[in-house]
């Protein structure tokens, strides 16, 4: 028990309200959401400690807390709630909360303005899709009509610098974003930061390893949600199968494409030269799986979310939504840039190029503030909530 | 008055007794042989003319048997062995009388909660025991007297004493039941605290509007005296015609006071509850800025403003702390205040949380409680509170909250077991204590009326379930938060129940009382007095016509024999319990 009095912030409730904890004063505290989440555990309690900290104010106390990673916005706790106090929704304006508080300094503000104005949130996401499209317009070569030459249009190492530059600070503010959560998540915990740290650090590698193959690879997290569709036709329908094709596809095509920089004669120099590159050619079949997976997943997920099938989507942001349909616009323009290119069609190619770029290049852009935000965050969390259980225990 | 004082022996008679022993279903006969009783009875008892056993006595043809058999066999005397008392006594008492025998010639002996369901098992013991009862039951029939119900005339008129919401509804009632109504309030203004609160739950409606509604509707009425700055200063009589002097204070200079002299029937005492006023110190009251209590802020919130604004200060964060003087540990456990809920606080305090969300944007509310007890339809106004942006914090008992100054600001510390006790500070302008009720100050009344209080110190009912308003002093009778801490709906039905009671007894031109009372045997009667002394209800005096000898008034005297006790010549006794009707049921019982 901290002995010290933590200042409560009279203003934290309506800034989470603002974030679409939409009915977060009427909880009475009464546990009934904690008691039927399905994750919820001894250990790790939640929804209702979260929605006490937002109502007292604590919001360091949200920010220390890896628990707020660990629901997967089942919604069972909403359908049971008696106040109608909403607690997932609570869930997942907490973690805007926590995304743009991890951020860098100006990247925090910049989330925060998306998440809470949807006009800010368009016009964003319009001038960052400028920023591609100028850059393509003004740094494009030669246009040949006659036959596709597409690095001719727009030659391939312009596309690497620009890649490279975006990755590069994209990666920064992930890794910013996952240092701030690391550091707050165990400030405190001794056995985290300074004594007793490295003595553990075995243990540290096999929670690490579990968490990754368990939580990651198999997401068995998810699976527990659904505990009740076991057959094999329900589990291809359920949530957890989704969920797989978008992660494995994302990760098939994030290989793909560092193989493709990697080794630039598997798969550019073949391009450039514009020559077939056969289907079957291990790198672009990984490519070509990967995206379909992806394809599949964002559209089931797209689908759950306009049929409200599941109450977990009755309240999307324009967040959520962002990330599904920049993940699925990216398929269908790539597979739409393969097909342009193979009917040899010059001014469709070029111009399907363009925007394939400019999805990407969103993509990557808004990927830390949006859905897929959970990606980086929740292992992580994960993996610090064992370890805290297992400092716990001894 | 009419009630008769002497006594007659009836020795050496010939006695004609009907004993009628109950089955009540199987709830008598499983664990007392019925049969057997019956058999004893009629073995060892001559006189006993009729020994039946029934299923159940109090059935309407068990009646009709018994109004035969009482007619036919001539019966002067009856005994009936079955339930409790309490449960049919007056139903056999009716039975006698429309067999035209004097109802107190019967006796009712209980042998199923005595025998039966106190010996379940016990066959033998049990019948054995409702074999004395049915004996001692004889036994006291032998000795019994006819008694006759004592009869008194009544004053159409009742006091009532407090003016607050309780007193004018009550007043109302009773002076639309063509009631005198004389109502005395001690200050100068009717309506009590009602009067001085702003919007009150339910539904927000003004507590002067309230007050004017029914001083309005007492107004018109020419049957209603009303009586300010006035206070009882005695009375005396009973149930029927009491006398009561009045002191009224008067305004004007010259006159300082009068006094008058009423007579009533009935008395209705609603004077009302105090505020608890916190001590110094107590959560930062008095010694931190800023801290008031409940009653202070509807107060404040009465004005109309359009700004919340305390002493100068604007309000944007405040705190209620409540059950402030009430659900204390007892004093040995370092309690200092009351041990009860006070009932109103959390509804006043989240009624008033509402009125503030609504009137002024942007006042954030935290209330620290111990347990919401926004009782019934309030829970309604707990739920609106929060959803309208107030928070709940729930405190223990153990570690209340701690206030103390911060610049300008209030700094309240509280610990909340679902955060693991993590202490968390936040800051306010206005702490407001959620004060309780305590029983009025009043000593003066108590004096003159000792009415009997409970352990809390609020005027005590006979009976919470069986006689909700009437007090052991029979006529007087007692509502609204004179009584128990109560809010408005809750202190209105209570003034209407007591203006009801009180018609009941005033509306009759005679009022019948029980005939159980203490009577003097003036030869044996030798002037100690020390029934006088004894006497808690003051129904006994020393007459000097009758040559020095005590009088008993029937209509004051409530049959508690404490006078009986402390005779030294045995000249005072019981009717209906007499030393001879105990002393022969005692020595049966011990045959
Ligand atoms: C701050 C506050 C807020 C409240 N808010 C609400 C609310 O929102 N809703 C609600 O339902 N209830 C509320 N209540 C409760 C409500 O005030 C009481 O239920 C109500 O006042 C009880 O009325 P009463 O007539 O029994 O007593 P009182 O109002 O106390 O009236 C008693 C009267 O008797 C007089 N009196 C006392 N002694 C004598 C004497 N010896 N001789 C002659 N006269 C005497 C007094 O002067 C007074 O006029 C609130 C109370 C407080 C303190
Ligand atoms: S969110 Fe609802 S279910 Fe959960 S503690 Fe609050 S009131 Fe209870
Ligand atoms: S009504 Fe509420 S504030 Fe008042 S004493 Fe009872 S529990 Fe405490």
């Amino acid at each position: 028990m901290a002995d010290k009095p933590i200042k409560s912030d009279p203003g934290f409730v309506d800034e989470v309200k603002a974030l679409g904890g939409i009915n977060v004063e009427a909880c009475f505290n009464c546990g009934t959401c904690t008691a039927v989440c399905p994750l919820s555990s001894g250990a790790s309690s939640f929804p209702r400690k979260m929605i006490t900290y937002t109502q007292l104010g604590l919001k360091d106390k949200v920010l220390e807390s890896p628990d707020l990673w660990l629901c997967n916005y089942c919604g069972e706790c909403s359908k049971s709630c008696p106040r109608e106090a909403a607690p997932a929704e609570t869930m997942m304006a907490l973690r805007r909360y926590a995304i743009s508080q991890y951020a860098p300094p100006g990247f925090s503000s910049f989330s925060r303005m998306i998440y809470r104005s949807r006009a800010f949130a368009w016009i964003s996401m319009i001038l960052i899709s400028l920023i591609p499209l100028v850059l393509m317009l003004g740094l494009h070569g030669p246009i040949n009509s006659s036959s596709v030459l597409m690095f001719t249009f727009f030659p391939e190492h312009y596309i690497d610098y620009i890649g490279i530059t975006l990755g590069v600070i994209i990666l920064g503010v992930m890794l910013y974003g996952l240092g701030k959560m690391y550091y707050m998540t165990t400030r405190g915990m001794s056995g985290f930061q300074g004594e007793g740290h490295s003595a553990n650090g075995i243990k540290w590698l096999q929670e690490f390893t579990k968490t990754l193959f368990k939580e990651v690879f198999i997401q068995k997290r998810l699976d527990q949600c659904n505990e009740n569709s076991k057959g094999w036709r329900e589990r291809l329908n359920s949530e957890w199968f989704t969920h797989m094709t978008i992660f494995w596809g994302f990760i098939g095509l994030l290989i793909t494409t560092s193989l493709g920089f990697l080794i630039p004669s598997a798969i550019s120099v073949p391009l450039t030269n514009g020559l077939y590159i056969p289907v079957t050619e291990p790198i672009r079949l990984l490519g070509t799986l990967s995206g379909l997976l992806l394809v599949y997943g964002a559209t089931r997920a797209i689908i759950n979310r306009v049929n409200k099938s599941e109450i977990y989507s009755s309240h999307t942001y324009f967040t959520d939504w962002a990330f599904l349909v920049l993940l699925l616009l990216a398929g269908l323009t790539g597979y739409s840039l393969e097909i342009a290119y193979y009917v040899n069609s010059p001014l469709l190619t070029y111009a399907l190029l363009t925007v394939h770029l400019i999805v990407v290049f969103d993509l990557f852009v808004v990927a830390p503030f949006t859905k897929f935000a959970h990606a980086l965050y929740r292992p992580l969390a994960i993996w610090v909530s064992r370890a805290r259980q297992y400092i716990e225990t001894t | 008055m009419k009630c008769r004082q002497e006594f007659k022996l009836t020795e050496g008679k010939k006695e004609r007794i009907g004993v009628y022993v109950c089955h009540c279903g199987g709830n008598i006969s499983d664990y007392v042989d019925v049969k057997k009783v019956v058999e004893e009875i009629k073995k060892g008892e001559p006189n006993a003319i009729i020994v039946k056993d029934l299923m159940f006595d109090c059935a309407d043809a068990s009646q009709s048997e018994m109004i035969e058999d009482i007619k036919a066999q001539k019966l002067d005397r009856v005994v009936v062995a079955a339930c409790s008392p309490k449960l049919h006594e007056a139903t056999f008492r009716n039975m006698a009388k429309r067999a035209d025998l004097n109802p107190y010639m019967l006796y009712h002996a209980d042998i199923r909660e005595q025998s039966s369901w106190a010996h379940e098992g016990d066959m033998e013991g049990a019948t054995s025991k409702a074999l004395a009862h049915v004996r001692a039951a004889i036994a006291y029939v032998k000795s019994a007297e006819p008694l006759e119900k004592i009869k008194s005339e009544t004053t159409h008129s009742v006091l009532i004493i407090g003016g607050g919401i309780a007193g004018l509804r009550a007043a109302i009632d009773l002076s639309r039941m063509g009631v005198n109504v004389m109502l005395v309030e001690r200050s100068p203004a009717l309506g009590g605290h009602v009067a001085e609160l702003g919007e009150i739950y339910p539904y927000y409606t003004s507590g002067p509007e309230i007050v004017k509604g029914l001083v309005d509707e007492l107004k018109g009425r020419d049957n209603v005296a009303i009586y300010t700055n006035a206070t009882v200063m005695s009375y005396s009589g009973y149930l029927g015609k009491f006398e009561v002097k009045v002191k009224v204070t008067h305004r004007q200079p010259g006159s300082e006071y009068s006094e008058i002299t009423l007579h009533v029937g009935s008395i209705i005492v609603a004077t009302g509850f105090d505020t608890y006023r916190p001590p110094k110190g107590e959560y930062g009251y008095g010694t931190v800025k800023g801290v008031v209590t409940l009653p202070d802020l509807v107060k404040a919130l009465g004005d109309g403003s359009k700004e919340l604004i305390y002493e100068g200060r604007r309000i944007r964060e405040m705190a209620f702390i409540y059950c402030v003087g009430s659900r204390q540990k007892p004093p040995e456990d370092g309690g200092h205040a009351n041990l009860y809920c006070s009932r109103y606080c959390c509804n006043a305090a989240t009624s008033q949380a509402l009125t503030i969300h609504r009137r002024f944007n942007n006042v954030k509310i935290y209330h620290l409680y111990r347990d919401m007890r926004t009782y019934g339809r309030n829970e309604l106004m707990y739920e609106d509170a929060a959803k309208g942006g107030s928070i709940f914090i729930r405190f223990d008992e153990d570690h209340p909250p701690l206030v103390a100054e911060d610049g300008d600001r209030c700094r309240v510390t509280f610990w909340s077991s679902l955060i693991e006790n993590q202490p968390v500070d936040i800051l306010v302008d206005l702490v407001v204590l959620v004060t309780g009720m305590e029983p009025r100050q009043n000593e003066e009344l108590n004096r003159t009326l000792s009415l009997p209080a409970g352990s809390d110190g609020f005027y005590k009912e006979i009976h919470p379930k069986l006689r909700p308003v009437e007090t052991n002093i029979t006529g007087v009778l007692i509502s609204g938060t004179a009584q128990a801490p109560r809010d408005v709906r809750e202190t209105l039905s209570s003034a209407s129940a007591a203006a009801a009671k009180a018609a009941s007894f005033v509306l009759k031109n005679e009022l019948e009382l029980d005939p159980f009372v203490a009577f003097v045997n003036p030869q044996a009667c030798e002037a100690h007095q020390e029934c006088i002394k004894e006497c808690p209800y003051g129904a006994i005096e020393l007459v000097e016509e009758l040559g020095k000898k005590a009088r008993v008034t029937s209509a004051k005297c409530k049959g508690c024999g404490a006078c009986v006790a402390v005779c030294p010549t045995g000249a005072i006794q019981l009717k209906g319990y007499t030393n001879m009707e105990i002393k022969s049921m005692i020595e049966e019982l011990a045959r």
